[in-house]
């Protein structure tokens, strides 16, 4: 009886300084990250001992892996809402807003309108124009900026990741090692590693975890390509950029990179690599697509508008913009020698929409096709075959065809399929520069007048002009130019509509205007249509009322030309969609475009917030679950250091006890 | 449910970090007196702020383009002044010439006094804008719009039709400048025949008519005249505008000459036939006179209508008054050249003068809504984006308030301990 009193005693000595273990371990683990609350559970053995202690972690299973989704979801937006939110603040300044630079711009073009002939005006117009460049510039820059710190935190993401998918292998191959065995308690820390492990990964990407054999857990990612495989095989990740070495895109080699790489879809990741990810795709790529659009437009546009008219120095204007030329990124894959490189289509600037091109050889060795696509590599709208004559692809070669405003000249032989991506928008952004810094070289004045005679007695008069084209024939390439086909001269005859025009192509020949005589040149078919320019006669000219069209020689304080480079700061030229009805209204002017882009990130960013906070409250709400059971509560623990030092101390006094009656029974029988 | 020590240690300093952002954003906002602090709060106000910000920054220009506008019209208005002036003091003295009690001398005087006139005419009519450049030139800012030409005799209009535009709202565009063609150069001469010595054509039967003239003496019929029946088609035949009087003898040596007003050889209608007494035949305002004896004829041809300008007026008023041998008809046709055109230059200034007033008025009335459009775009900006201080200090102190009550109670639970009491 003693002598099972004495092993009572023992075992509850042992049972009691293992739970007080348990206990201190417990106290001490606190602050341990991804250390899981153990407890140690006893039974009685048939002869009334305590048995052997089963140590074993307190985790609810299903927490765990909520915890794990919710962490992916929040870490992506944490990581989404950081980066945008810099780029949101940067264009929400007001020292970097774009549209300043624009109306500066234009405010003093007017200003030169008021004094066409003033050389400070003119010199004022090409500044602001400079500033106006420094500032698209800047803009993408600072885009820019952004995309190489992806570029390079998508390599450490991607490194750390790799780390941990190789690291959760290991541990599973320990626990296998000693999974079942009498060891497996004090593995308890192998396991905390590990799940750590698997919270630390679920943070860069999302993963579903799944339980394999002896303990080990199988990591695959939430599109459910596998990472971590049973026997701790495992694929990693890594990072290529194709065609664009730049543009990094994030593959998983499978078999030891052995086998073609998976393509992982970026577009459903979550964790902080999916965060970059999406944060590069929804606004980075977009914002420069659109800087560069707007730059290109008002470029071009400018560059049109100026070529319509007479500079400071009587000679038909130039350009004043230079419109950068980007090449293709050939794809890896490509078999053919070609190479592409495009570049806007003077005039087509508002054709172009703010997205990236993919240029494809057809079947046809003169024949591509060019597929306009989004920020995440989709197909906007339908691609457009195009033939090229001579390598260049422009809408003289394809009438009637959209070329989204692209001019494309192609080098070398390409094989059907071959492909190539443009990223025009992106490149031109920072490239767009000042092709003369001469305010002379602003063609302010419009190069034709016309002249009512001084003897004119009719109401008559002729309008002011315009010109459409200044390549059309009309003008001579002479320095200084004059009209090719001479002056106009326009007499009324006796007849209602009938009237005499003398130029180079014939002197009075005999035509007729009806009222309101609109377009005159226009009506009366070849070879006057054909001069680029054109006037109305308006009112009723009496017989014999001359009128006149000439070069507007010295005509510097004209600034008909300039009205019209005034007036694109409110013209449409800067195409919205890739896809639209032939009536819809698909063109913004350039300060409603960027607008529209400041709003654009802000609006995405601002989305990124919203859902930020909701999964923030998720991830918090599923903490506290996991923790709920997991976690160690210090003044349960307390408690529990009382309880299992009393139940120390009275298994200490069986021990006494046993002792005593043990004593008592030895002294009977002495 | 079973809290742990990391979860509420975590949550608490989640709460703190949570208000110290909140009193920092809140501080920022006073600061900068911003309601927003980036985009992403509030996209739709801010790119509708953005747009706001356009217009007031475009207005900026206009306000600057209006201001340029009005001073270059009041200049122009004051120089129009000036000349209409001129041109009315010289059609006074034009008017005086032709009192018959003037000597030759007196005359000269006259025409002494109207060269200075002409100087100051002149020297108006080319007229330069603050930086320099002649205001009535048209695009031709820096030739110099009338100068005399010595070959011809005339002062010529060296500038084009261009005119200077200003943009002063949107879709609103003024005419800054007019041009001496339309001002000066439009101003019609006095309608009148070619030559006021009659042509005598080689007829059959000889003519027998050796001289004759036409004077214009009735100028508001004759102009009627003129008007109704000048052909100017380009194709008509060079004497179109002919007419011949064709005397014819009386049937007997009692019966008067008559005669008869023919177009071109053709008859009028109603065909024009009268008498010969010992007054000039008087046909629609014109003095009629001949020598010889019927039969015969004489022509003349009606002067193409034309213009002249002020400045050569004046220098054919000049030198008529200056001649000393001009009498008669011939005198009062100099005369009659003068004050006739004197006069529609002066209605061709007015006329400028008109439409100058017209434009100033729509500059006040553009720059007055120009004005009221700023007020209410800056109104509605702020409303947008700028914050209401009240407002922000207020959420401050709230911020505070929270971020204060978030340490209090940390520090509460962070010294509940069990271990304190065991």
């Amino acid at each position: 009886m003693s002598f099972n009193l004495l092993n009572i005693a023992n075992s509850g000595i042992r049972a009691n300084s293992e739970l007080l273990q348990t206990t201190s371990k417990n106290i001490a683990n606190v602050n341990t990250d991804g250390y899981v609350r153990e407890r140690t559970e006893h039974s009685t053995m048939i002869d009334n001992q305590v048995g052997r202690g089963n140590t074993y972690r307190l985790l609810n299973e299903f927490a765990q892996k909520q915890l794990n989704r919710d962490t992916s979801n929040k870490t992506f937006f944490d990581q989404f809402v950081v980066e945008s939110n810099r780029v949101d603040t940067l264009f929400s300044e007001e020292s970097n807003s774009l549209s300043t630079s624009i109306n500066s711009l234009f405010n003093n073009v007017q200003e030169s309108l008021n004094q066409p002939s003033s050389t400070v005006a003119r010199s004022l117009v090409m500044t602001d124009a400079e500033n106006l460049i420094n500032q698209i510039d800047r803009l993408s820059g600072i885009v820019l900026d952004q995309k190489n710190v992806v570029n390079q935190q998508l390599d450490i993401f991607t490194d750390e990741a790799n780390g941990l998918i190789q690291k959760i292998g290991t541990l599973n191959q320990d626990i296998a090692a000693v999974n079942g065995t009498n060891n497996a308690a004090d593995a308890s820390s192998t396991f905390n590693e590990r799940d750590k492990a698997i919270r630390d990964l679920s943070k860069l990407i999302d993963i579903e975890t799944l339980d394999g054999p002896n303990g080990e857990k199988l990591i695959f990612m939430g599109t459910g390509e596998a990472v971590v495989m049973q026997n701790g095989s495992f694929n990693l990740f890594s990072t290529t950029g194709d065609p664009d070495p730049n543009f990094k895109e994030l593959k998983l080699d499978v078999n030891g990179g052995k086998a073609v790489p998976l393509e992982v879809d970026a577009s459903k990741l979550k964790g902080k690599i999916g965060g970059l990810l999406a944060f590069r795709d929804d606004i980075l790529v977009p914002a420069q697509n659109q800087i560069g659009q707007m730059g290109l437009a008002l470029a071009d546009a400018f560059n049109q508008q100026n070529h319509l008219g007479m500079d400071a120095n009587g000679k038909l204007g130039g350009d004043i913009f230079n419109i950068p030329t980007a090449k293709g990124f050939a794809y890896q894959a490509n078999t053919g020698g070609a190479g592409v490189s495009a570049t806007v289509e003077p005039g087509k600037g508002s054709n172009l929409p703010a997205s990236d091109f993919i240029v494809t050889y057809t079947a046809n060795p003169n024949e591509v096709s060019i597929q306009p696509v989004d920020n995440k590599g989709e197909p906007l709208g339908a691609a457009t075959t195009a033939t090229f004559v001579g390598g260049e692809i422009n809408s003289a070669n394809n009438p009637g065809v959209d070329l989204f405003g692209l001019q494309l000249t192609m080098a070398g032989v390409g094989n059907e399929g071959d492909k190539f991506q443009i990223k025009l928008n992106s490149e031109a952004a920072a490239n767009i520069t000042l092709a003369t810094g001469r305010g002379e070289d602003l063609a302010l004045a419009s190069p034709i007048r016309t002249a009512d005679d001084i003897n004119n007695t009719g109401s008559g008069a002729i309008s002011a002009g315009s010109v459409s084209s200044v390549t059309a024939g009309g003008f001579t390439t002479t320095t200084p130019p004059a009209l090719a086909n001479g002056d106009i001269t326009i007499v009324k005859a006796a007849g209602t509509n009938d009237y005499l025009i003398s130029d180079g192509n014939g002197a009075n020949v005999p035509i007729t205007i009806a009222p309101p005589g609109k377009n005159v040149l226009a009506g009366l078919g070849a070879p006057y249509d054909g001069y680029g320019f054109d006037f109305d006669i308006e009112g009723s000219p009496a017989t014999g009322d001359s009128f006149t069209l000439e070069f507007n020689k010295g005509g510097f304080d004209d600034n008909r030309n300039g009205l019209k480079l005034a007036e694109l700061q409110n013209g449409d030229f800067v195409r919205q969609n890739v896809v639209s009805s032939s009536d819809a209204d698909n063109h913004k002017t350039f300060n409603q475009a960027y607008a529209g882009l400041v709003t654009d990130v802000g609006v995405v960013t601002s989305q990124a917030k919203t859902n930020g906070a909701a999964f923030d409250a998720l991830a918090q709400q599923s903490e506290a679950w996991y923790e709920s059971l997991s976690g160690v509560n210090l003044d349960e623990e307390a408690a529990n250091l009382l309880r299992f030092q009393q139940s120390y101390a009275a298994s200490a006094q069986v021990l006494t006890a046993a002792r005593a009656i043990f004593d008592t029974l030895l002294s009977a029988a002495r | 449910m079973r809290l742990s020590n990391n979860l509420m240690y975590q949550n608490s300093i989640n709460k703190i970090l949570q208000n110290q952002n909140g009193v920092a954003n809140a501080q920022e906002r006073v600061n900068t007196e911003q309601k927003y602090l980036s985009t992403s709060e509030a996209p739709a106000d801010i790119s509708q702020a953005m747009l706001y910000t356009n217009k007031i920054q475009s207005n900026e220009q206009y306000t600057k383009n209006i201001n340029q506008l009005n001073g270059r019209l009041k200049i122009e208005e004051s120089v129009l002044q000036g000349i209409n002036e001129s041109v009315q003091a010289a059609k006074d003295i034009a008017l005086k010439a032709g009192n018959g009690a003037y000597s030759k001398d007196d005359l000269k005087s006259l025409a002494s006094e109207l060269t200075e006139i002409q100087k100051t005419l002149v020297n108006l009519m080319n007229t330069r804008s603050e930086d320099g450049k002649f205001i009535f030139s048209g695009y031709q800012d820096s030739t110099q719009p009338y100068q005399f030409d010595s070959t011809t005799d005339e002062y010529t209009y060296n500038g084009d039709q261009g005119q200077h535009v200003i943009t002063i709202a949107e879709g609103v565009s003024i005419k800054s400048s007019d041009n001496g063609f339309d001002t000066f150069e439009k101003s019609d001469a006095r309608l009148d025949v070619t030559d006021n010595q009659a042509a005598i054509p080689v007829t059959t039967p000889a003519n027998n008519i050796t001289a004759g003239t036409i004077y214009v003496d009735g100028q508001t019929e004759f102009d009627r005249f003129h008007q109704e029946n000048y052909n100017a088609d380009p194709t008509a035949a060079a004497t179109a505008n002919t007419y011949n009087v064709v005397i014819t003898p009386g049937a007997t040596a009692n019966d008067p000459d008559t005669y008869e007003i023919l177009r071109d050889g053709v008859s009028l209608s109603p065909a024009q036939v009268g008498e010969i007494t010992d007054e000039p035949i008087d046909f629609a305002g014109m003095k009629i006179e001949f020598e010889g004896a019927a039969p015969g004829q004489l022509d003349f041809t009606l002067e193409k209508p034309h213009k002249e300008n002020v400045l050569n007026t004046l220098q054919s008023l000049i030198t008529g008054l200056n001649d000393g041998t001009l009498e008669g008809d011939d005198f009062q046709q100099v005369l009659a050249d003068g004050v006739v055109q004197l006069q529609n230059a002066s209605e061709q200034v007015v006329f400028t003068q008109a439409s100058l007033g017209g434009r100033m008025n729509a500059l006040s009335s553009i720059s007055d809504a120009n004005l009221a459009q700023d007020i209410q775009n800056k109104a509605n900006r702020s409303s947008l984006v700028e914050v209401d201080m009240a407002k922000a200090i207020s959420d401050l102190t709230q911020q505070e308030t929270a971020l204060q009550a978030s340490q209090a109670t940390f520090g509460r639970l962070a010294k509940l301990s069990l271990f304190d009491y065991i």
